[in-house]
């Protein structure tokens, strides 16, 4: 009876990932298929094989598109957030959370207001801000807003790992002769690389998918970045649907790539601290 | 050696880097708005100082009144979809199954997608004559079920809500995921040892021993959800007549569109102070981090 | 070793892109926009910014080879550089460069609402002055161009092109069906009614995009109050809720019900419904003139049987009145150091060639008196040019003539009416909004 059940649940577990598995994946398989169909093609038969593997749109959506030039903004704009905003971040919560001053607490509910700040009323004031420092149409102008956005959360998650570190550690180290910032860069954060990557993913993610700040703060068209290019797809009266599409699967593609060997870092990164000692 | 730990030196490198960061870019723009949302201006000629007035006429606003009701359906809808999803995949996963590299990779894909295109293929997916959704549904012989989902009042504040959970849950998954992994495997072997089924493990061990994250994760989804913006601007600007306008977008129409500045930074604030009710709750619910240990 | 293997992979991701890129820098047109001449170093660089994307290429060549051909012959020492972005990022880019005092020298824009805030805030220059110093400029242009774009009596920017609502018909599905061009509101139902029988669908009416059925509401409102509604809604002394726009939503939904439309109009995009009618599975589609173009391709089914009508009047007093405005309208900023080397840049958009372009490759109507080659010209902005002539009167759009705010809420009060909802309800909201609104 028990083997019966224990069968059951475990093929109720493979059904529901296939469940999701078929969910998340559709829509981007339909994507794939519909970058072969042309504009009036997509709109009579949406939804089954296209006629001929039709390479139009994706010469199209890399000449005309130019979507190979704004994925490498995206990635240049998001790998920057990350690294600055990850170690501005690590930096501060370790401050905060493991050297002792009176001012600690309050300056970390500072940062943690950050987490409650609507973007977008951001704009106006810091377009005026870059603008007066001729930052304007720089990768720093996006830079800059994102890092800002990704601190708060990123200090609560870390600043939540260094406290659970036990004291001894930096005892030993600085026994040993350790500077304060070299324990920190050779010790604490090698240990903390479980929450160090989940803030790289978090903050990368929210990079990587905004819109709204390289629209506004990049007026060159060779600087925007990958959602501001997708937009260009749309003309005044007209849209070219088929093009916009072959150029989401162009980025779906190296970004699945690059997921799958980041993938196992990750893995590996985040159950490295599960043997803590 | 405390002595060593409470060197200002340290600690201005350490801080100070991000604090500076953070306050000339991120605490200014939010003082500005402040002031901002009690003038009456277009930005480019002389405002006038008018208080409490734009507060008092978003109180009367139907519009606005319209947004608050939508963004709190999607916290809830986001609430109620992620967190559990998210756990019920993370821990099927987490409790080895075959191919769960895969499986992970998968799920997360969806979040790498830009809004843009998500936007897209679900417009396509929600359409009503030729519309995944409405397709099966009728395989299922429930035609009374089709609606104009993205151009229906009454549904498309739900159809945007579960484009959302397609695209995010596969990310928190990930999250809870790693704080999953982060516990301690003899834990587990102990507990077997001692004869407590999976269920059991879970409750008494999983459960508690990621409830910080748990915590930043429904404080994500809950500020996420009421700062949203990308993909409703994408797939229906807000419509149809407002149906589906959330604080954001009517935040962006209001300044960006229709120039009122100073009424556009009232909603700002407004949804400040909604975010700062939800981390309060937030914390409250889940128990500061303090008391733990 | 980790680190190796993190940078391994960041290179593999930075090199497929620079690949990627590497193959579109050549051959598209990314040096396009931004292009400077041989010797600018000397040159006082000024900017401007246009509306249109890849995809409004014709508007774009247009805005090249002006530009080339300033920068190569202009005896001010200027260089003007361009930048073009999409709808929806032109208008949150203009609003945030106003906002922060750093407009470009010279900009597109809509007219009427659209500029207005601008004007007022003091951001734009009056370019009537210098319209009235060199006479040869001004006298290119049509007579009334420039009403929509002047404020207080002054002129604010300069309209090289216009646009018409019409309805454009099958005339093949017309004549096969015994349907003749209605003359009358209450004909255009009757066409409808049968059309519906005979299992075409009537109009093609995509209303996924508010501004379409607002559209439609206008002009089916222009049909029962005439000039005197419009002219009564600007000066304030008509009200949205006015009988003569609840009687238009009425008759609009007397159409709903008729079964005018195409299944699903409420989600079907603008592109959708213009490819119904372009596959003739629809037998009238209610549009801008914009859309000449691409009805006429020789690779649409229509292009064979295209005609257009003006939507009739419910009410014959109200007279032979259509949507219409002036488009592609330029104007200078008020920070800009060189008015006159703006003015000298902005008046070669209204030059020959520039015009024939926008009439042969781009579909606009024109706002000057150049003599245009027929045989040249789609044989549509012919009819429609005649069309126009005949007119009584021209709305230039709602939305435009209220900018966003009202204009956006008209759209959406006419996207709720043609969703079947009640017209009275629906326009005493507008007029609800618009009193709130001014207020704020």
């Amino acid at each position: 009876m028990k083997d019966i059940i224990k069968v059951t649940l475990g093929g109720a577990k493979y059904i529901i990932l296939m469940f999701f598995t078929v969910l998340f994946l559709y829509p981007i398989f339909w994507l794939f298929l519909n970058s072969f169909k042309s504009g009036t093609e997509l709109f009579e038969t949406p939804w089954s094989l296209p006629g001929t593997l039709d390479l139009s749109n994706y010469v199209r959506a890399i000449q005309v598109g130019e979507i190979g030039r704004y994925f490498l903004n995206s990635v240049i704009v998001a790998i920057a957030v990350v690294f600055f905003a990850t170690l501005l971040s690590a930096m501060a919560a370790y401050g905060l959370t493991r050297l002792k001053w009176k001012l600690s607490k309050l300056v970390l509910s500072i940062f943690l207001l950050g987490m409650m700040i609507p973007t977008h009323a951001t704009i106006v004031p810091l377009f005026s801000f870059f603008n007066k420092m001729k930052l304007i149409n720089t990768y720093a102008a996006v830079i800059i807003p994102h890092v800002v956005f990704a601190i708060p959360i990123s200090i609560l998650i870390l600043s939540g790992f260094f406290s659970s570190i036990p004291k001894e550690m930096e005892e030993a180290a600085i026994m040993d002769g350790c500077s304060i910032p070299k324990t920190f860069f050779q010790i604490i954060c090698p240990m903390a690389m479980p929450s160090i990557v989940t803030v790289s993913v978090i903050t990368f993610i929210t990079a990587w998918n905004d819109l709204l700040f390289p629209q506004i703060f990049l007026s060159d068209p060779k600087m925007m970045t990958l959602p501001v290019g997708l937009t260009a797809f749309q003309g005044r009266y007209s849209t070219d649907y088929v093009g916009m599409i072959a150029a989401v699967v162009i980025t779906i593609i190296p970004s699945i790539i690059v997921y799958s060997i980041l993938h196992e870092k990750i893995i590996d990164g985040m159950t490295a601290g599960a043997v803590k000692g | 050696m405390d002595k060593l730990l409470q060197s200002k030196k340290y600690i201005l490198f350490f801080v100070a880097p991000a604090f500076l960061v953070f306050a000339v870019f991120g605490l200014f723009p939010i003082i500005y708005n402040f002031v901002l949302s009690l003038y009456r201006t277009d930005l480019m000629s002389e405002g006038t100082f008018v208080g409490l007035k734009n507060y008092s006429n978003l109180l009367k606003d139907k519009i606005f009144i319209g947004s608050v009701k939508n963004n709190l359906l999607m916290v809830a809808g986001s609430l109620l979809a992620h967190l559990p999803i998210a756990l019920l995949l993370a821990s099927i996963i987490f409790n080895k199954v075959k191919g769960s590299r895969f499986f992970q990779s998968i799920f997360f894909l969806p979040s790498v997608v830009c809004g843009v295109a998500v936007g897209l293929t679900w417009s396509f997916i929600y359409n009503s004559e030729f519309g995944m959704v409405n397709a099966i549904l009728d395989f299922l012989n429930l035609p009374g079920l089709k609606h104009q989902w993205l151009s229906d009042e009454k549904t498309v504040i739900f159809a945007i809500i579960i484009v959302v959970m397609w695209q995010y849950v596969g990310y928190h998954m990930v999250i809870q995921l790693a704080a999953m992994k982060n516990i301690d495997p003899t834990l587990y072997e102990a507990a077997s040892i001692d004869g407590a089924s999976k269920w059991r493990q879970f409750k008494d061990i999983t459960l508690p021993l990621i409830k910080p994250i748990l915590k930043v994760d429904a404080i994500l989804i809950i500020t996420g959800s009421l700062k949203y913006f990308d993909l409703i601007f994408v797939m229906t600007g807000g419509g149809p007549n407002h149906a589906s306008e959330v604080l954001s977008t009517y935040m962006y129409y209001q300044g960006f569109r229709t120039m009122k500045y100073g009424y556009a930074s009232a909603i700002g604030n407004i949804l400040l102070l909604l975010c700062a009710i939800a981390i309060l709750t937030c914390n409250l619910i889940f128990g500061k981090k303090k008391e733990e240990d | 070793m980790r680190a190796k293997k993190l940078l391994a992979v960041v290179t593999a991701l930075l090199v497929t892109a620079a690949m990627l890129s590497g193959c579109g820098g050549s051959g598209g047109n990314g040096d396009g926009s931004t292009k400077d001449s041989a010797g600018s170093k000397d040159k006082v660089q000024m900017t401007a910014m246009f509306l249109g994307s890849t995809q409004d290429q014709a508007v774009v060549d247009i805005i090249q080879d002006v530009t080339d051909k300033f920068n190569a012959e202009n005896e001010f020492g200027v260089e003007f550089k361009f930048e073009t972005y999409e709808n929806e990022q032109y208008k949150t880019k203009l609003t945030t460069v106003m906002a922060s005092n750093s407009a470009p020298d010279v900009f597109f824009t809509w007219s009427a609402g659209y500029l207005q805030p601008f004007v007022e805030g003091g951001k734009v220059y009056e370019i009537g002055q210098l319209l009235d110093q060199d006479s040869e400029w001004k006298e290119r242009f049509n007579e009334g161009v420039f009403g929509p774009v002047t404020y207080d009596g002054k002129i604010y920017a300069v309209p090289h092109g216009q646009t018409l609502g019409v309805m454009f018909y099958n005339t093949r599905l017309f004549e096969e069906n015994n349907v003749g061009v209605p003359e009358t509101f209450d004909e255009l139902l009757a066409a409808c009614n049968t059309f519906k029988e005979n299992g075409i669908t009537p109009i093609s009416v995509p209303s996924k995009d508010a501004w379409i059925p607002g559209q439609l509401l206008q002009q089916v409102a222009n049909g029962i109050g005439g000039m005197d509604l419009f002219e009564g809604t600007v000066d304030g002394s008509k009200k949205w809720n006015d009988d003569g726009y609840v009687e238009a939503g009425k008759q609009l939904i007397q159409l709903v019900e008729a079964g005018a439309f195409p299944d699903g109009y409420l989600g079907m995009t603008n592109d959708e419904g213009r490819d119904l009618f372009i596959k003739e599975k629809a037998a009238m589609y209610y549009m801008g003139s914009w859309d000449i173009g691409l009805l006429s391709d020789e690779s649409a089914p229509v292009s064979k049987s295209v005609g257009v009508f003006n939507i009739p009047p419910t009410d014959s007093s109200s007279g032979n009145v259509a949507i219409g405005d002036v488009d592609q309208c330029l104007a200078i900023s008020a920070n800009t150091q060189n008015t006159e080397a703006a003015a000298a840049y902005i008046k070669m958009f209204s030059d020959v060639e520039a015009q024939e372009a926008y009439a042969y490759n781009a579909d606009y109507l024109l706002s000057t008196k150049t003599e245009l080659d027929e045989s040249k010209l789609n044989p549509l902005f012919v009819e429609i040019t005649k069309l126009q002539q005949e007119l009584t009167g021209v709305t230039p759009w709602l939305d435009r003539v209220f900018g966003a705010g009202e204009g956006v809420e008209f759209n959406n009060a006419a996207q709720a009416i043609i969703a079947g909802k009640d017209a009275g309800v629906h326009m005493d909201a507008i007029q609800q909004f618009a009193e709130d609104n001014a207020d704020r």
